[in-house]
């Protein structure tokens, strides 16, 4: 007996070694190291699929041009916030050896801040590098012209939705913002929490600007009493939708396309709200005192140049490829490339509305609050004042109560200045907090209620 | 005993167990070869002295020379004083060939050798063939043997034995003892031998000494602790003693006379002195029945027989004379006329009555 | 006997810097920065996680989670172990095996497969939409989301309160209860002021064991997605360890809860123990059969909660190998590719590798420190052994949260860019976290097996001239060796599939160990969920492995292993 069930056991904790060895591992192993091999640290939110084929086609392209062993380290934090709070973290204990070199991804505003924080180190790229490359798309700077930080990639934000769930329930088709804001949407909306996802929080601050802050506000009030339970990362939405979860979520493109590609498109489907959505550049940049700030740069070039562009589209199985990535490249001629993503980002002329990369970037922490505290940690409440809404015939004034928004535009403006000093930002969240659960529960009471307040 | 070295001497050693002190200033002298009894009732400290001489305790002071060197600082596998357990302490996962030759290996011994000495200490302690055989399928007595034989491959210059016949059965023990005796006599190893028993000890032991209370109450041997014991303690326990009290009135030098509730008796004193109240301890064994005519016999006592119980060899009889009860014991001989209720005279040898100091 | 050998010494000093660096240290670091931060002492931030409605929401939501389970699994329990520690049926042995079950699946494994099976397009909901019991979708989860937690916990832990309620009504002296019979007691009366009574302090010790695991279980709620617990909201934090004093806080608060309930469970066994188990049994217990009715009832009740227990088992396992499985009961087909996908992965692949390699050094380390902790105690008596035993045994009061908290907190900062530091290289880190955690299992398992032999065997072999080393090495080793191995078996599998310090101390892709891998994969978009579940089925198989064997290596005693006190 001792001994048959040690036999098993130790079968058992083999198994995946032995299978292992059989089958080899996803990447091709290229010769054998010659060097001491070098590493450089990448910090980035991006999927560990995108991770994989960087780190994979780097080191293939140092070794084949520079005969130079390199390695990627990829440190995972976790979305952009906790990035952004990893990076803080680190300089505030050592800021001479930060210990990372590049941040890799995770849309412009975080790299407004890390830049304001003094936590990025300009690049002098090779001359030429970014001829092929627009300076702007869709009336946003693709990259920063003092070299801080360049595009890699650029990203549409949208909506993903799962038709069988939409024809099932019998909830109208969604072609834009405004449909996940319908009381029909109520419990079948999924969403990242935008404090942690810079993707998720790049929707958020689209519809913000594309309806003007007032409108917008209501809109985001009325899609958050929808949303069915808050997730953390940016990842959540999508796959909350293509689990059948939820009807439908605001994500950006590369996500919708992937979970597309391993759900079916016969599930899911993803579409572009017209004329209030952007194109975003994900940019790449180097961190302040970094120990390999040569190769980091190396590594920007590479992310830049033709092969590294190729990356982003090129569908699995092509030149060693692994997964397709489904992402727009930023060099402009690439478009032109069969397999490259259609339609032309550069041709959008940002009908409509036109993105405000700087504003989005110094109100970015101001937002991420204002959302938090009303929208997510009070959604508890607000779900149930939406609620409450829907069953008495949503009365206008009631829905514009709910609705409101807390803040004036102005106020945003002044609060954003203000909002690097902890105490004020402590003081008025607790403001908003007990102001929040007041105003919903007023509104779930209905006008009986409110006529008293 | 011959007066040579003494393989072991214990010197003042004194032991404490929180509030209990288990040995309370404990010297002795063991010759080389001797077989040694520690002999007393349980809780008495025998055992722990065995276990400090096996280095398995430290005494808290004291000394402890084996052939007249220290080893109080040495630990027990430095020790070479091999001891059989009281509960055999056979080790389950090895064979009875690697547990008797546990000690040989533990001393890098050749293992030509090693087999050589197995064979013949098994052969010696008759368990011929058992080599493989694992402890749990032996018999008890089998088990004592092996326990012995581990300690007697080493050839060790002392063995310590802790109650080695206590979980046999009273057919097996006896066959032990001899075999104990046997394998002492043709080693002439010293034996240093633990044990409640007196029969044990008596039959067996050169020298003794019987503990009471941390204390060595008396040492010496056998024969002359029965017949003479130093103390009442070591008179009640090695055998059976009727007690008579009485006060020394006189004496020769070789004998003292004690004047009793029985009149005037002639006793061998054992420290006790003119004046001196003292107790005499008589063994049932020596007290006899003796015609009325002969008044030239000494301590002669009138008692009745109350009560006659037969031992097969022996005849154990209650007597009572005055107030005093006495044990008798005789030789079961055809034609004893002794009844219950019969009055008659009886008498003592005067050298069978042992004074002893009151304490 | 006290010895003062200097191999005695050198042993425990050792282990005394081990356990020093790795346990104490980080500890106390924790408590210190709690209280304290640039300007020197303040309570500002205890203070403010009991007034911040955000922190006391989670503190509520955690508490409420670990009140609703240890009920939950009282009741599930209690009838569990008087049926089998006091009735005898046909078939007893099975059910008793099959009831250990829920804990060969690591919860936060069995969660990803109770999210799928409770999904609103799960297979429940369609199976009530296709019996025509609901029109619509049931979203399970989404209006009750505590409930899918605590009933996780349930299932996952109800196996350990049994196991100690089993014990604790086994150790009564039978007589006891005959002597309240004989005064004219009904069953359910001396079942209610004797049985219960005498059994308290082990019940006692289960039910504080179970709600203490819940309390600070991270891996479940993360994976139902809730923000709003506490160990939750401690994980979010170590982002920011370096300049938010806050997550210390909670910490503390998670260690002070944890430890406060040890401390009253061992209060309360220490007083009561001399009454329950004083001497021998004065009568041999007999188990009563069954009757017929009541065997069936207990054959139907026992064997539908096995199936329910084992729905996250069964649920994991066609994730792994369906191939969709959205708004049908069962997936659509089957496949292996999962399996496949698992070993082919890079991510995999290093965290299969990883996994093994802490796995194996923390066996090891556990091994020595545990056999030496227990020999100590058991066999040296040296002076501080006993210390030493209480400093082993706290890793069952402190959550695994709070000691990779503390690694993260503090070696980073005096050690960066060394072994120390997680974000550099956390396997040092993660095989000392792993030993630690597992740490008293070994301690138990070596102590059990030290116990059981008799000391004269060592006694004897010194005698005969061993050295210490060598008694050790020919003596009590073999002896204790089924102990030790089971110990290193229990050790292996844990930490083969420890949660909190792999999720907490691992940063970096290429030192994931598997549980950190299977939590990237979920979050993952390309079937990731699957490739998990794939991981998650093997691992569930190297569980019910080991412990099949450590209980064919310890027989009975695998029960003291899950015990407390």
């Amino acid at each position: 007996m001792r001994i048959w069930t040690g036999i098993i056991f130790v079968c058992v904790a083999l198994l995946p070694y032995v299978a292992m060895l059989r089958s080899g591992p996803e990447q091709a192993a290229g010769p054998a190291a010659v060097g001491p091999v070098e590493t450089l640290a990448v910090v980035s939110p991006h999927r560990r699929e995108v991770r994989l084929e960087y780190g994979r086609a780097f080191t293939d392209y140092m070794r084949r041009t520079q005969k130079r062993d390199v390695s990627i380290t990829w440190i995972d934090v976790g979305g952009t916030s906790k990035i952004l709070k990893d990076l803080e973290s680190r300089f505030a204990t050592n800021p001479d050896r930060p210990g990372v070199d590049v941040l890799f991804g995770g849309g412009v505003a975080p790299y407004l801040t890390a830049l304001s924080q003094q936590w990025l180190q300009p690049v002098a790229l090779t001359p030429g590098l970014l001829d092929g490359i627009p300076a702007q798309v869709a009336g946003g700077p693709v990259y920063d012209p003092q070299g801080a930080w360049f595009g890699v990639a650029l990203s549409g934000f949208g909506i993903l939705y799962n038709r069988p769930i939409v024809a099932r329930m019998g909830l109208p088709v969604p072609v834009g913002w405004e449909d996940l804001a319908r009381p029909e949407y109520f419990s079948w909306v999924a969403s990242g929490d935008p404090r942690s996802s810079g993707s998720v929080h790049m929707c958020y601050e689209i519809i913000l600007q594309a309806y003007g802050f007032e409108r917008g506000w209501s809109l985001l009030t009325r899609i958050c009493a929808n949303v069915r339970n808050f997730g953390e990362v940016g990842g959540t939405g999508p796959r909350e939708v293509a689990a059948g979860e939820v009807a439908a979520a605001m994500v950006i493109d590369q996500y919708a396309k992937t979970v597309i590609d391993s759900v079916g498109d016969d599930l899911l489907v993803f579409v572009l709200p017209d004329r209030t959505t952007v194109i975003g550049p994900d940019p790449i940049a180097l961190i302040r005192n970094s120990e390999k700030a040569e190769l980091g740069r190396e590594f920007i070039e590479f992310a830049l140049s033709d092969e590294g562009q190729r990356l982003l589209f090129q569908p699995a199985g092509r030149k060693g490829q692994l997964y397709s990535l489904y992402r727009m490249p930023v060099r402009e001629a690439l478009f032109a490339d069969p397999d490259a993503p259609k339609p032309n980002p550069y041709r959008y002329t940002g009908e409509g509305f036109v993105y405000d990369t700087k504003a989005a970037g110094r109100h970015w922490d101001l937002v991420n609050d204002l959302i938090g505290v009303w929208l997510i940690e009070a959604q508890g409440d607000l779900r149930r004042a939406w609620q409450a809404v829907i069953e008495r015939g949503m009365p206008p004034d009631e829905v514009e109560a709910l609705c409101r928004p807390p803040v004036t535009e102005a106020e945003m403006k002044r609060l954003a200045d203000e909002w690097k000093d902890s105490r004020v930002r402590l003081r008025v969240m607790r403001e908003w907090s007990d102001a929040a659960r007041l105003r919903y529960r007023r509104v779930a009471d209905g006008p009986t209620g409110e006529g008293k307040g | 005993m011959e007066q040579k070295a003494p393989a072991i001497e214990i010197q003042n050693v004194v032991k404490r167990f929180g509030a209990v002190t288990a040995l309370d200033g404990v010297s002795f002298e063991v010759a080389r070869g001797e077989l040694f009894f520690l002999l007393g009732p349980s809780g008495c400290g025998k055992t722990t002295l065995l276990r400090i001489l096996a280095g398995l305790e430290k005494p808290d002071t004291g000394n402890l020379l084996f052939n007249g060197r220290d080893v109080a600082g040495l630990a027990p596998h430095e020790r070479g004083a091999p001891m059989v357990f009281q509960n055999y302490a056979l080790w389950p996962h090895l064979t009875v060939g690697e547990n008797i030759a546990f000690g040989l290996v533990e001393r890098r011994m050749l293992r030509s050798e090693i087999t050589q000495r197995l064979e013949s200490v098994m052969d010696r302690v008759g368990l011929k063939g058992m080599a493989d055989r694992l402890p749990g399928q032996l018999s008890g007595g089998q088990q004592q043997r092996v326990v012995l034989a581990r300690a007697l491959v080493l050839n060790p210059q002392v063995i310590l034995l802790d109650e080695p016949l206590s979980n046999l059965d009273a057919k097996l023990r006896a066959e032990m003892r001899e075999e104990i005796e046997r394998l002492h006599a043709t080693t002439r190893i010293t034996f240093i031998y633990v044990t409640h028993d007196q029969v044990e000890a008596l039959t067996l032991a050169d020298r003794m000494i019987v503990m009471n209370q941390g204390r060595v109450a008396a040492m010496g041997r056998p024969a002359d602790l029965y017949h003479r014991p130093p103390n009442l303690f070591c008179a009640e326990f090695l055998g059976e003693a009727n007690i008579l009290e009485g006060r020394v009135v006189g004496g020769d030098g070789e004998r003292v006379w004690v004047e009793t509730a029985l009149g005037a008796w002639h006793a061998l004193p054992r420290g006790a002195r003119v004046g001196d109240r003292v107790r005499m301890v008589i063994r049932p064994e020596n007290i006899g029945p003796v015609s009325e005519h002969e008044t030239s016999a000494p301590n002669r006592f009138e008692a009745t027989i109350r009560r006659v119980r037969m031992n097969g060899a022996t005849l154990t009889l209650l007597l009572e004379a005055g107030e005093h009860e006495f044990r008798a014991t005789l030789l079961n001989r055809p034609g004893l006329e002794l009844v219950p209720g019969l009055r008659r005279t009886w008498t003592v040898d005067p050298s069978a009555a042992i004074a002893l100091p009151w304490e | 006997m006290r010895d003062w050998r200097w191999n005695s010494w050198v042993w425990m000093s050792l282990i005394i810097l081990f356990l020093g660096v790795f346990l104490v240290w980080p500890l106390a670091h924790v408590f210190i920065r709690s209280c304290t931060d640039e300007h020197g002492f303040t309570l500002v931030y205890l203070r403010a996680l009991i007034s911040d409605p955000a922190q006391l929401r989670a503190i509520g939501n955690s508490l409420m989670i670990a009140a609703w389970v240890t009920a939950g699994c009282f009741v599930v329990a209690l009838p569990l172990a008087w049926l089998f520690a006091r009735r005898s049926f046909p078939g007893k042995t099975l059910l008793a095996g099959l009831l250990l079950t829920p804990m060969i699946l690591p919860p936060f494994v069995g969660a990803v497969g109770i999210k799928m099976m409770f999904a609103r397009s799960g297979a429940l909901s369609t199976l009530l939409m296709n019996l025509g019991w609901v029109t619509g979708p049931v979203d399970w989860l989404g209006r009750f989301p505590l409930a899918g937690i605590v009933a996780l916990e349930v299932l996952h832990l109800f196996p350990i309160l049994y196991l100690n309620l089993v014990a604790a009504l086994a150790n009564i002296d039978p007589g006891l209860e005959e002597a309240a019979a004989n005064l004219g007691a009904s069953p359910a009366r001396v079942f209610g002021r004797v049985t219960i009574p005498l059994a308290m302090p082990g019940i006692f010790a289960g039910l504080i064991l179970v709600f203490i695991w819940s309390f600070t279980e991270l891996g479940t709620p993360l994976v139902f997605g809730m923000r709003q617990i506490l160990p939750v909201m401690i994980y979010d934090g170590v982002a920011n360890i370096g300049t938010n004093p806050m997550g210390y806080a909670q910490v503390v608060l998670l260690l002070v809860l944890s430890g406060f309930g040890f401390w009253m469970g061992k209060r309360i066994s220490r007083g009561r123990r001399s009454v329950a188990t004083l001497g021998r049994m004065s009568v041999g217990r007999v188990e009563r059969p069954l009757s017929w009715p009541a065997l069936l009832m207990v054959w139907g009740g026992v064997g539908l909660l096995v199936t329910i227990a084992i729905l996250p088992h069964l649920s994991v396992i066609l994730l792994a190998v369906g191939r969709r499985w959205f708004l049908t009961v069962l997936p659509e087909g089957y496949t292996l590719d999962f399996f496949h996908r698992a070993l082919t992965f890079e991510l995999t692949r290093t965290a299969l590798v990883n996994s093994l390699v802490l796995s194996v050094c923390a066996s090891l380390l556990d091994v020595l420190l545990g056999f030496g902790i227990a020999w100590l105690c058991v066999r040296r008596r040296v002076i501080g052994a006993d210390l030493l035993d209480a400093l082993a045994m706290i890793p069952l009061a402190v959550p695994g949260i709070v000691i990779a908290f503390g690694y993260m907190g503090l070696f980073p900062r005096l050690f960066p860019h060394t072994l120390m530091d997680p974000r550099f290289n956390p396997m040092l880190l993660l095989a000392a976290g792993y030993a630690i955690r597992r740490l008293p299992f070994m301690v138990r398992a070596a102590h059990a097996g030290l116990e059981q032999v008799n000391r004269s065997y060592e006694e004897a072999a010194a005698n005969l001239g061993a050295t210490p080393f060598r008694v050790v090495w020919r003596i009590t080793l073999p002896l204790i060796a089924a102990n030790l191995l089971a110990g290193v078996i229990l050790c292996f599998s844990f930490a083969m599939l420890e949660v909190s310090d792999s999720l907490i101390l691992a940063q970096t892709e290429s030192y994931y160990p598997i549980t950190k891998a299977i939590y990237a994969l979920m979050d993952g978009l390309e079937n990731g969920v699957n490739v998990a579940a794939a991981l998650g089925v093997w691992a569930m198989a190297l569980l019910a492995a080991g412990l099949l064997w450590a209980t064919a290596l310890l027989g009975k005693k695998i029960g003291q292993m899950f015990r407390v006190g």
